[in-house]
């Protein structure tokens, strides 16, 4: 409730943001190359959308409820 | 930073009995109801006492006919007055081994709440906190029923990550949790003023949590100990309760400083600030690429997209249904609603950065 779900929401929105960027040609090795350049917005946006990803591909997988 | 004596240690011992508060302010459509399903328990509490707090209304006499006992509270502002002058006047009574209960009033407990509850404290944790969902009895238009349905599935997304985790959860939910009068007689006396509650936090449920933690008090939050609640009929509503869960949640964090109980709330809270930065640059991005003829699809981040739309499908299919999997799946229904929070989030934000502190 503190923000997980707006989190994935925003990922979405990161990956989003990545597609528009002419920087990264849509490819998701030239937004890796991005990595590094830290100096670089779009690095942060790139790595943020990222971890969102594997943060929903986590969140997809199934898991013992207790 | 506030750094408390840490506890001995777990408390295992049997449980006394259990005592369920409930503080109502003009409750009189929803409090019979309340106090129904308290006593529908499968292990069926030795007291129930509705705090009529400065009631207008007929929520005392509603509560005495369903089955509570009625103890009327003059004066004070707030929740956290209600239950501090209720714990005041009941605690001679109460042994340490004893369970206090507390409940909101518009909200129904599962019928085994308090038994799955009373085993979890008997496992040596101080205080057990529910899991909700929200109700389906929104009256209104398409705009407040759209905010209760995107609601419903923000809590059942919830429940799931905390039934993943085992129970672990940042809060005790206000709306129901239970506490072993020791552990409560232990946060009380921890405080300068001595009482149960603080007035000062707009989060008194997350602040008890936290200082509980702080005190070396295990807390959980099993999900067999389910609840419903009332939705928000509004985004007028909506932005208020989320501004004072947010504002209240950054304000505890900047009290009591990185300490245990605040670390991981600390992590949560600068993680939603990185989200709203991204959804900002999205935006930015966004308008610039199209302003500039650069805005293309690529089948790469359509993909990844593809995987926001599969987990907003997945997380609510078990509990929801195939309905609400497939909405979730656009992505763009709930899109408005989780926009409308990242601008609530970022309004708290401010208001706890650069607002004097405030007050429930």
């Amino acid at each position: 409730m503190y923000g997980k779900a707006a989190g994935i929401g925003a990922g979405a929105g990161g990956v989003a943001a990545i597609q528009t960027l002419p920087e990264t040609g849509g490819s998701p090795l030239a937004a890796l190359g991005l990595v590094t350049d830290p100096t670089s917005i779009y690095f942060w946006i790139a790595l943020f959308a990222l971890v969102c990803v594997v943060g929903a591909i986590w969140r997809i997988l199934p898991r013992r409820e207790r | 930073m506030i750094e408390l004596k840490q506890s001995t240690g777990r408390d295992v011992s049997p449980l006394g009995r259990i005592v369920v508060l409930i503080p109502a302010h003009d409750e009189e459509q929803a409090i019979a109801r309340c106090v129904e399903h308290v006593l529908a328990q499968s292990r069926v509490p030795e007291r129930v006492v509705v705090i009529a707090h400065n009631c207008s209304d007929g929520t005392a006499e509603q509560a005495r006919e369903a089955g509570a006992e009625v103890m009327e509270v003059e004066g004070g502002s707030c929740k956290a007055d209600a239950l501090n002058e209720a714990f005041e006047r009941l605690d001679d009574a109460l042994a340490p081994e004893d369970v206090l209960m507390v409940v909101d009033a518009d909200s129904y407990l599962s019928s085994g709440f308090v038994a799955n509850g009373a085993a979890w404290l008997e496992k040596g944790y101080s205080a057990v906190g529910g899991v909700f969902r929200g109700r389906d009895d929104v009256r209104g238009g398409l705009v407040s029923r759209y905010v209760a349905f995107c609601e419903q599935q923000e809590y059942l997304r919830y429940e799931r990550d905390v039934a993943r985790k085992g129970g672990k959860a940042l809060t005790l939910t206000g709306t129901a949790m239970m506490i072993r009068v020791a552990a409560a007689r232990e946060v009380r006396d921890s405080r300068p003023y001595r009482r149960l509650y603080t007035r000062s936090s707009l989060v008194e449920d997350l602040e008890i949590s936290v200082r509980l933690v702080n005190l070396g008090h295990r807390v959980v939050a099993p999900v067999a100990c389910s609840l419903t609640t009332e939705t928000m009929s509004g985004f007028r509503k909506l932005w208020k309760q989320r501004v004072r869960w947010k504002e209240g949640a950054v304000r505890t964090v900047m009290q009591y400083g990185p300490v245990r109980g605040t670390r991981m709330l600390t992590l949560m809270l600068a993680w939603g600030a990185l989200g709203m930065l991204a959804v900002a640059a999205y935006f930015a991005t966004l308008i610039w690429g199209i302003g500039t003829g650069h805005f293309r699809l690529y089948p790469i981040w359509i993909a990844a997209s593809a995987i926001f739309a599969l987990e907003h499908a997945v997380t609510v299919y078990r509990r929801g249904g195939p309905v609400r999997a497939l909405v979730g799946a656009t992505l763009l229904f709930e899109m408005p609603y989780e926009l409308f929070l990242l601008a609530a989030h970022a309004y708290s934000y401010y208001r706890a950065m650069f607002r004097p502190s405030t007050e429930w």
